[in-house]
């Protein structure tokens, strides 16, 4: 899920559509994902938000169908400063510090990683050594010692 | 009897997955997992089927039409593990 090393640290963004395309750009980049995945994960966030509060942090896990993916893959995105995004399932506003960006290549597959990501979101002491990481290198450290790899 | 349990999120990848999971791993500790089928979609696909009650029990981990909000548990706890218990009991309560 890792292995392009998508890992973008201290972004600014003005609104949360600017912050997911710098990771959906980087993810294009890469090969992970078609041209077309931009435009539909940005739509996506429109139609369906993607915003989660923890008890510890505002996060967003954007994804769109497995049609625009080549394979799988995992953007992260650390914001310089919270951006708004809207909750999923209830639509309320919550300020976000991480996108946590899914390209999945198949529907219902993951599983394993996905439940890592979640308990990984509501993991304080993970959560604090994300924000406090200093270099991708401390990003993927991180996550690697939630099995997300 | 065996109740139908439909999962729905925006796509039907990600976060249906792992609500169905966190389900399956609840209702496995109370034992009841024989209970239940599981079923996985994306809200777009399920929106007349769950007016026409072709489910008994439907979670979301997004927003459904108000039309039939009354029929859908909000599955986002879930993700956030905020509350989760009170989702658990809500699919109990209709076993």
């Amino acid at each position: 899920m890792l292995s392009d090393e998508i890992i973008l640290l201290d972004e600014a963004a003005a609104d949360n559509q600017e912050a997911l395309g710098k990771v959906a750009d980087q993810m294009t980049r890469s090969g992970a994902v078609k041209t077309s995945y931009k435009s539909a994960v940005l739509k996506r966030e429109i139609d369906f938000p993607t915003g989660l509060a923890t008890v510890n942090i505002g996060i967003a896990m954007p994804h769109t169908d497995a049609e625009y993916v080549n394979y799988d893959q995992l953007g992260v995105l650390r914001l310089r400063e919270p951006v708004s995004f809207f909750q999923m399932g209830d639509g309320e506003r919550i300020q976000v510090r991480f996108v946590f960006m899914l390209a999945l290549k198949e529907t219902h597959a993951q599983l394993a990683m996905l439940q890592k990501l979640i308990a990984l979101i509501q993991d304080k002491a993970s959560i604090r050594q994300l924000l406090l990481a200093e270099d991708t290198d401390e990003i993927i450290d991180t996550l690697n010692n939630v099995g997300i790899e | 009897m065996t109740k139908s349990l439909m999962v729905v999120c925006g796509t039907g990848i990600a976060t249906s997955t792992i609500a169905t999971g966190k389900v399956k791993e609840y209702l496995a500790s109370v034992g009841k997992t024989d209970q239940v089928k599981f079923l996985q979609s994306k809200i777009a696909d399920e929106v007349s089927a769950i007016e026409n009650d072709d489910y008994d029990i439907v979670v979301s981990t997004t927003m459904v039409p108000s039309a039939i909000k009354d029929k859908v548990i909000n599955g986002v706890s879930l993700l956030t593990g905020v509350g989760t218990q009170k989702v658990f009991d809500e699919i109990e309560a209709k076993l």
